[in-house]
């Protein structure tokens, strides 16, 4: 098979992109035809690696990722002249001045190691450096397939950056050759880490409940996709939630025309999957949930091998 | 006279095999053909092979100093075709395999490449590319924060 | 002395909890108490708060972000602003005219602030809007960031500098502010965070609900913030006693939790706020009452605030 590479999101979150992400896993897993690949990258959140633990402990690599660049002030090239703060030289509001010390202090959350107070300075007292901003986690997990993960550090305002990073070093991981499906669990919202999951995929899923915002938020992240000229189809879950807005939602998923993948309805074995940290194919495979999942699963091969 | 630049692995030079990450390629070879021949070859370290981030961009600007005119790639996003776009840096698509910079110059010379319009890879973002979320960098619109140049 | 605004961020680390739920009754339960409320939603790439209340977008104002604009006129082609660009959103080639790459510069206006002959103009590009909006006789803010754009902090901040310019001109116009964060716990939710008195994370019993609940309450105590939790979902399988029991082991305290309710979700889905006066709901339904009691002891806890730094000061 031509290697693909997939991702599931859907702009709000908690509408089952880590539930779908590991049912379909598990099902890559046992097709004879496919050799996946698993990925989480809702970095600020990485939730997959509960459902898909390690075979062994002690196969769980960690690398530290420092995609993060930080000012530090060094002190004894200070003239005190408080040029930095008097002309600005910060844009991200990171520099204050320190009273009591006649010296500016480096507001750690707020610097974005852009580099302009160590250019600035006529001292040469600001110098960037990179610092932790996460770490890459990665090993064979007990259903078979390899997992990857990053998860930021607090703070590191990085996580696009690490996002990439990972999708970098799953790359590199022994037997990435002869991995033919990359599956990847996408985090929530549009911003930097969504752009950065989805760029150079193959194809993405994205997944919606029947609801106002989870309308609202899935026609923006298409929104995303759809810039970066990548195909996709929409899973619905929860499709058979008992609401006045269904009638509304399916009309409007009808008229625009875009490729349904498949409704999971709504169904107790999900949660009852998730709290036993099982796919729900696994858990429940005769489950209406896990049957619709298998047909979305069987779609999708369809849709990257076949029509792309 | 057309000065080919190839994306090359180690130090580059006609033997080293063509590097398909543009921007993140460990060297450039740099080779002038002229009336169908291999003429002259030069080879520069690429200075954006671990940037931070806009690693296409910082390489286009290498091929730009060095006056070529086409470049020969693997993959190439978004940004680094836009910037080696509007350098008229004309782009060809190397074939997808293990190949050494020798050889796909004479695949140019023979007219085998095809010609390429734009990126073929989605941004990666590269190692480093999308930043955080970046706070600042707003503007109070018309006006902005006013602040003395005293550069 | 007329008391400030108290400033409430509803956040919960992972998706889906019920973040604008609570954050959007909470503001109608304080309204309907006579209070005068403003509602901030600060998930910016996903603002829903309007949806839950039938609101509309209006008055919208543009976000602006810094972009360079080179003055082909004053340029002397020397390149000092790519070589100084730490992003290399400056494209320079000897002999010619730098150009501008929007999508990877930081804003930092290094170049501006260096260039020699002012040959860099600070211009501006749009990557959002904030909305100000007014519904049941409450005031709604709005930041939304636009699809493609990644800089969806700087969205944030617009809307805290909206607050932060009120609070300076009108510090007595609101008694309560309430902010509803994006998911996760990176620099938007942060900056929601970091301008709290009070901080309530929305959860549900679940381990992933529990993950990432833990690694909000990381953040949180970083910042120094008093937070009580929210269970939502909480008759999800039964979980509830096994999830409080955890919690408090953990020392996490909390505010009250809500059960699974047809009424919850079909008031989310019609956009009228379950607690809501003007609304039809089930007063007697176990969705209502856990909305009062939560009410009740988030005002307990505000009070005791209040007491506390009085002592204090």
């Amino acid at each position: 098979m031509q290697k693909k590479q997939i991702g599931i999101i859907s702009g709000k979150g908690g509408v089952g992109k880590t539930s779908l992400t590991a049912s379909l896993a598990s099902l890559a897993n046992n097709d004879p035809e496919i050799s996946p690949i698993i990925m989480d990258c809702d970095v600020d959140a990485p939730n997959l690696a509960l459902i898909l633990p390690a075979e062994n402990e002690k196969s769980i690599r960690t690398k530290d990722t420092y995609t993060t660049l930080k000012a530090t002030f060094l002190e004894e090239k200070c003239i005190h002249c408080r040029n930095c703060i008097e002309e600005n030289y910060c844009e991200f509001n990171a520099l204050e001045w320190d009273q009591n010390n006649k010296i500016p202090k480096i507001k750690y959350l707020a610097c974005e190691g852009c580099g302009a107070c160590q250019v600035l300075c006529l001292e040469h007292a600001f110098e960037i450096n990179p610092v932790k901003s996460g770490e890459i986690i990665s090993y064979k997990t007990k259903k078979g397939p390899n997992l990857v993960y990053g998860k930021t550090q607090l703070g590191s305002t990085t996580s696009g950056k690490l996002v990439s990073e990972s999708k970098e070093f799953a790359k590199n991981l022994e037997g990435f050759e002869e991995n033919d499906l990359i599956i990847i669990d996408g985090p929530p919202g549009i911003g930097c880490p969504v752009i950065a999951t989805v760029s150079g995929l193959d194809y993405v899923i994205t997944i919606c409940e029947p609801t106002p915002s989870g309308l609202h938020d899935v026609i923006r992240a298409i929104d995303v996709v759809q810039q970066f000229k990548i195909p996709f189809g929409i899973v619905i879950n929860k499709s058979d939630l008992k609401s006045s807005f269904q009638e509304e939602f399916n009309t409007f998923i009808d008229e625009t025309g875009y490729e349904v993948l498949g409704r999971i309805p709504f169904d107790l074995s999900i949660a009852q999957a998730m709290s036993h940290a099982e796919p729900v194919v696994d858990y429940a495979p005769e489950s209406k949930a896990s049957q619709a999942i298998q047909e979305i699963y069987i779609k999708l091969k369809d849709q990257i091998w076949n029509h792309n | 006279m057309v000065i080919v630049a190839v994306p090359s692995g180690g130090n580059g030079g006609l033997t080293s095999i063509l590097n398909p990450r543009f921007g993140r390629c460990e060297s450039f070879t740099f080779v002038t053909v002229e009336d169908g021949e291999i003429k002259q070859v030069k080879t520069l370290p690429n200075a954006a092979s671990d940037a931070m981030g806009g690693a296409g961009i910082q390489a286009a600007q290498t091929l730009g100093n060095n006056n070529a005119t086409v470049a020969i790639v693997g993959n190439l996003g978004p940004n680094a075709a836009q910037a080696l776009g509007s350098l008229n840096i004309k782009l060809y698509q190397a074939p997808n395999q293990q190949i050494t910079v020798k050889d796909v110059v004479q695949e140019y010379i023979d007219g085998n490449l095809q010609e390429l319009s734009g990126a073929n890879v989605g941004s990666h973002f590269g190692m480093g590319g999308g930043f955080g979320r970046g706070r600042g960098g707003a503007g109070g619109g018309g006006g902005g924060r006013g602040r003395g140049r005293n550069l | 002395m007329p008391e400030k605004a108290k400033i409430i961020t509803v956040t919960g680390g992972k998706g889906g909890t019920g973040k604008t739920l609570v954050a959007v009754n909470l503001a109608t339960m304080f309204k309907n108490a006579g209070k005068r409320v403003l509602l901030i939603d600060g998930d910016v790439e996903n603002p829903n708060t309007y949806l839950l209340m039938n609101g509309e977008l209006e008055n919208k104002a543009p976000v602006y972000f810094f972009k360079p604009s080179i003055i082909e006129t004053k340029c002397s082609k020397c390149g000092l602003c790519s070589k100084n660009c730490a992003t290399h959103a400056l494209l320079h080639v000897d002999g010619q005219y730098p150009i501008p790459f929007l999508t990877v510069c930081s804003g930092c206006k290094l170049c501006y602030k260096i260039c020699p002959e002012e040959a860099i103009k600070e211009d501006y590009k749009t990557i959002g809007w904030t909305y100000e909006t007014k519904k049941n006789n409450m005031d709604l803010w709005i930041g939304e960031l636009k699809p493609s754009e990644a800089r969806s902090a700087a969205v944030v901040e617009a809307l805290l500098d909206n607050l932060k310019e009120l609070l300076e001109k009108e510090p007595q116009k609101y008694d309560i502010i309430v902010l509803d964060t994006a998911p996760g716990a990176h620099c938007d939710v942060e900056l929601l965070l970091e301008s709290a008195d009070l901080i309530v994370p929305v959860t549900e019993p679940t381990k992933f609900g529990k993950l990432d609940l833990l690694r909000i309450i990381e953040l949180i105590e970083l910042l120094g913030k008093p937070y009580k939790a929210i269970i939502n979902r909480s008759s999800l399988l039964g979980f509830k006693e096994k999830f409080l029991e955890e919690l408090e082991r953990k020392d996490i305290e909390i505010l009250g939790d809500i059960p699974l309710d047809d009424e919850i979700v079909q008031s989310y889905c019609q956009g009228d706020p379950l607690m809501d006066e003007n609304s039809n709901f089930n007063k007697e339904g176990e969705g209502y009452k856990s909305f009062i009691t939560i009410f009740e002891n988030l005002n307990k806890w505000i009070r005791e605030k209040k007491t506390a730094s009085m002592e204090g000061a």
